[in-house]
């Protein structure tokens, strides 16, 4: 009773202890004497926990050497270090990975699924663990206080040490192991409690072996010689029938894959590493210490068979009835300080990574998922995940305890530990598969583990609850439903393996095939395929500073600084985007689009804190990136399918252009053609133009030269010249007048005339000529002839054009030219016939033209200017009316013409 | 006596042509269109033939070329006269085989003198 007091003692100052030691290291800050390679191995050493401490040697006397694989396989495992720790720690300490469930998670395409299931198997996995630690710490004070650790009935919880044993722990892991949001800042004073842990233990380990073997027996060979009496040494420490060879095997698997997926391991030997190097050192450091704490094992378990060999003692705790029988109570109080501190390690640890993990990839995602806390400006989303994480880890060890008292309490510490271990050993094909091979699936890392986690339920909790009277029993006899191959124990007919083994193999087997089988054969999507190379080619990304997410979404640095605000507080975000904007030379007060660098760099500020799925669910909300999935897929091929419509509708357009060239080259035809007949029009007005000037000019410049010219020539030359002065005057107006017509401006000024007035007009403006040819000029007016609406001038010049032209026509005397004006319908018919050579038929609608030829190039038109009948055209339709002619080679023309008969003036 | 024909249809332009080549002493022929000219050149050897381009029935080029082909105007020079200014007009007419390519309007003094000066050239 005396040690139970000292012991009660010791344990409260060993951590007031701890409490101050973790106080003073989170005060130091970062450059303490934790950065350190051996305080790295000793960290590291939170792998022996309390069952380790009282469970080996436990395990030792039932089944003599089978405690050694668990430590060789450790021992193996460490030289594993610089392939898989070293690349573990590079790829947190890069993506801001702060858990097992959120490596997995990451790898696995930040897979809200993966955090989850990793979670909760741990959770399932872990919790009995724990209870473990308080269940030995317990039972050890009990044996202080000389109860016996079996038997005895649950005490209520205000007397039970394990109450207060888990209090003390929740309070310590509150202090040290939330105090910052972010995971990957490390818990300085949680490791350095860790270390003292790890120290205290060994050291108690180390001395109660040396007492006992050196002062309580002559050394190890004494030992031997007296358990020799009690019982076949050979039988316990040969390989017999208790624990096959292939046991050895399996086990030490175990414990190789249990250092590298248990959460303290993880939070250990990842989170809380400052510096990658250490691993190097650790390699060694930590096999040496599992050596140096298994040293005593075999004499112990032997001196504790020699001493307790039939008694009702569990053999877990020889270790401290040893130094008890003999009398020592110091040793007694350090063995017990030892087992303390070896649970209290590992439940700080323990609860610390369950706590990030439950928080970050299960509550967090799920909330966020559901729009929640999205609203809240009072706590920032740091406080939120601070909060969360410390209520997770209260329910855990709450949980834990409550679970020694109903379910621990019962059973012996080294089934519980290696059960333990079988379950987050689901997890190492999914993080060896994830940080080797790539085409490792989401799918198939889900349903291995999924399948393991179930197998291992049906294995190895089942037969523990039908031990327990929660199933039938028949159960584990027969098999559910009678079919034996499906017995718990047995599954498949595998017999001969202990339950762990057994249990191991078919969960181990399955969880191997279907993540193997389903990663095979199913399609990863965008984003694990990155996530996926960048796990896999960690090195290379590293090595070429590639930036490991690419964001595609629209984010303004507005939305990412509110996002960031809301996270950290207004200041936090300010200071750290100051800090990526200098790093980065960026300027964020100007830039309104967030970069994929400062995506990534939220993401991972977020993501150290959060988690890495719950990052990304923030971080979307704010980009609205859309995930590359299968319809997106189908998305992109749609808009191939639409490229190739596009392209038929190009083939259909190219059609179109080339119809439009065509037409364009048509329409630059007829501007050739009208260009041409430009040209044509101009250098035949010059040429007309140039006839007249020309003899005008030689006929003055002979007058000129020739004074004495005969009187006769003289007159006959100026008259020539007078002439073709008026030819030339005559044609620059009928130019003039043409260029009036075809460009609109030409305006007629209407009055009302009669016929007669009109062909009068005509009649003695051409007399002159008539006279000189001698023929006959007949004008015919029909009766009653309404008056005529129109532009007299135009008309008269009109009628003036053709008479004369015919007139040119007709031959002398015998020559006819007849005007007729009658009525049809509403139009007055005008009719210019003559008894003229006649038009060829090709050439009457082409008389028309402005200077049309009847011939070729150098051919002259043979009627005057060839301007006349255009102008008389252009009259005519100006007047509404229509002219043509009509001719037979050899009978004359007659030119006909229709002007509409108009019932009111227009007075302008 | 030296004969000169001038195959022009524009009776005003044949007029003053007339008179200077009368004052130098020529022979001057006249023809109105290509159909008289040829008549002409059928009947007479001339010295220097002077070609309107743009005729009623026939162009001055094929003229020219009809000229070319006489053996009997082979010691004839042949100038066209045209309103026609254009250089390929030119060009087209010296091409024919004409001696040289007067436009109109035209100096008296200056063509008379050209014409002349062509005479006294030998022939090609």
């Amino acid at each position: 009773m005396a040690e139970a007091g000292w012991g009660l003692v010791l344990a409260l100052g060993y951590w007031v202890l701890l409490f101050v030691l973790a106080l003073r290291v989170e005060r130091q800050g970062k450059g303490s004497w934790l950065r350190s390679p051996y305080v790295y191995a000793l960290s590291l050493a939170v792998y022996c926990s309390a069952w380790t401490f009282y469970g080996s040697i436990g395990r030792a006397s039932t089944f003599g050497l089978s405690y050694l694989p668990i430590y060789l396989g450790p021992t193996i495992g460490a030289m594993l270090f610089p392939l898989l720790l070293r690349r573990m720690i590079l790829l947190c300490k890069h993506y801001q990975i702060g858990s097992l469930a959120d490596l997995l998670s990451s790898r696995y395409g930040k897979s809200v699924a993966v955090g989850s299931v990793v979670t909760l198997i741990s959770l399932f996995g872990i919790v009995p663990y724990i209870s473990l630690q308080l269940k030995a710490v317990s039972e050890s004070f009990g044996l202080l206080m000389l109860e016996s650790p079996y038997g005895a009935a649950v005490k209520p919880a205000y007397e039970d040490t394990a109450f207060y044993v888990a209090l003390i722990l929740l309070i310590f892991t509150l202090l040290f192991g939330t105090r910052r949001s972010n995971t990957l800042d490390g818990n300085p004073g949680l490791v350095s409690a860790v270390v003292v842990d790890s120290v205290v233990k060994l050291i108690a380990f180390l001395v109660v072996g040396a007492v006992v073997t050196f002062s309580m027996y002559n050394g190890p060979t004494d030992i031997l010689e007296q358990a020799s009496r009690h019982v076949d040494l050979r039988q316990l420490f040969e390989f017999n029938s208790s624990l096959r060879k292939e046991d050895w095997f399996w086990i030490g698997l175990l414990a190789m894959g249990a250092l590298f997926v248990l959460p303290r391991q993880f939070q250990v030997a990842v989170v809380e590493n400052t510096q990658v190097s250490h691993v190097d050192k650790a390699m060694w450091l930590f096999p040496l210490y599992l050596l140096l704490i298994n040293v005593f094992v075999t004499p112990l378990t032997l001196a504790g068979i020699d001493h307790f060999g039939g008694g009702n003692f569990s053999s877990d705790y020889f270790i401290l009835e040893l130094p008890m029988s003999g009398g020592f109570s110091p040793i007694v109080l350090l063995v017990f300080l030892g087992g303390f501190a070896a649970a209290t390690g590992m439940v700080i640890v323990e609860t610390t990574a369950l706590g990030n993990m439950a928080a970050n990839n299960l509550v967090l995602p799920l909330l966020l998922k559901a729009g929640w806390p999205s609203n809240d400006r009072e706590r920032t989303l740091t406080k939120w995940a601070l909060f969360i994480r410390r209520m997770a880890i209260a329910v855990i060890i709450i949980t834990a305890y409550l679970y020694y008292r109903n379910i621990s309490y019962w059973s012996s510490l080294v089934s519980i530990g290696l059960i333990s271990f079988v379950s987050v050993i689901q997890f190492l094909p999914a993080l060896i598969g994830g940080l080797f091979w790539k085409q490792a699936s989401r799918k198939g890392a889900l349903a291995g583990m999924i399948a393991g986690f179930l197998i291992w339920t049906y294995t190895l909790i089942l037969p523990s609850l039908a031990s327990r009277g929660i199933i039938d029993q028949a159960w584990l006899a027969e098999g559910p439903w009678g079919f034996s191959w499906l017995k718990p124990d047995a599954l498949f007919g595998l017999t001969g393996y202990s339950a762990i083994s057994h249990s191991l193999i078919w969960s181990l087997t399955f969880n191997l095939l279907l993540f193997v089988g389903i990663s095979l054969f199913s399609e990863q999507s965008l984003e694990e395929r990155n996530q996926a190379k960048l796990f896999v080619d960690v090195q290379d990304y590293l090595k070429q500073q590639l930036n490991p997410n690419e964001w595609q979404g629209n984010a303004s640095v507005a939305e990412v600084r509110t996002l960031l605000q809301n996270f950290m507080g207004s200041e936090k975000a300010a200071q750290a985007l100051n800090v990526f904007a200098r790093r980065n030379q960026l300027d964020l007060e100007h830039n309104q689009f967030a970069d994929s660098r400062l995506l990534a760099f939220a993401e991972r500020i977020l993501a150290g804190t959060l988690g890495s799925a719950s990052a990304r669910i923030l971080l979307e909300s704010v980009t609205k990136e859309q995930e590359i999935g299968l319809t997106e897929v189908m998305g992109i091929l749609k808009e191939s399918q639409q490229v190739i419509a596009l392209n038929k509708e190009l083939v259909k357009k190219s059609a179109e252009l080339s119809k439009a060239r065509d037409e364009l080259s048509r329409i630059n035809e007829q501007l050739k053609i009208q260009d041409e007949v430009r040209n044509d029009f101009l250098s035949t007005v010059t040429h007309e133009i140039r006839t007249p000037i020309t003899s005008i000019r030689a006929l003055s410049e002979i007058l000129y030269d020739n004074p004495d010219l005969e009187e006769a020539d003289r007159q006959h030359y100026l008259h020539v010249i007078i002439r073709d002065t008026e030819r030339l005057s005559r044609l620059i107006s009928q130019v003039l007048d043409l260029e009036r017509y075809d460009s609109g401006r030409q305006k007629l000024s209407l009055s009302q005339v009669t016929w007669e007035n009109l062909t009068d007009e005509c009649a003695s403006s051409l007399r002159g000529l008539q006279n000189d040819k001698q023929v006959k000029l007949d004008i015919v007016l029909a009766k009653e002839l309404p008056p005529l609406i129109a532009d007299a001038d135009k008309v008269v010049q009109l009628l003036i054009n053709l008479l004369a032209n015919a007139l040119k026509f007709v031959p002398e005397l015998s020559g006819v030219i007849r005007l007729e004006v009658s009525v049809s319908h509403r139009d007055f018919v005008v009719k210019v016939t003559d008894n003229g050579p006649g038009i060829p038929e090709e050439f009457q609608q082409l008389i028309f033209e402005k200077f049309f030829q009847t011939g070729g190039q150098g051919l002259k038109k043979p009627v005057g200017s060839g301007l006349g009948l255009a102008i008389c055209q252009r009259i005519v339709q100006l007047h509404g009316g229509q002219i043509k002619v009509e001719s037979l080679p050899g009978q004359g023309a007659c030119f006909c013409f229709t002007l509409p008969i108009l019932e009111t003036v227009i007075v302008q | 006596m030296r004969k000169v024909l001038i195959a022009d249809d524009e009776p005003n332009i044949v007029l003053s042509l007339e008179f200077l080549f009368r004052k130098q002493g020529f022979t001057v022929l006249i023809a109105r269109n290509g159909a008289e000219a040829r008549a002409i050149l059928e009947q007479h050897q001339l010295d220097l033939i002077v070609l309107d381009i743009m005729m009623p029935d026939e162009d001055g080029y094929s003229l020219c070329r009809h000229i070319r082909n006489l053996p009997s105007q082979l010691g004839a020079k042949v100038a066209f006269l045209s309103a026609k200014s254009k250089e390929t007009d030119i060009s087209k007419g010296l091409e024919t085989g004409a001696d040289a390519y007067f436009t109109k309007p035209f100096s008296t003094r200056t063509l008379l003198a050209k014409m002349l000066e062509l005479l006294d050239q030998p022939s090609s």
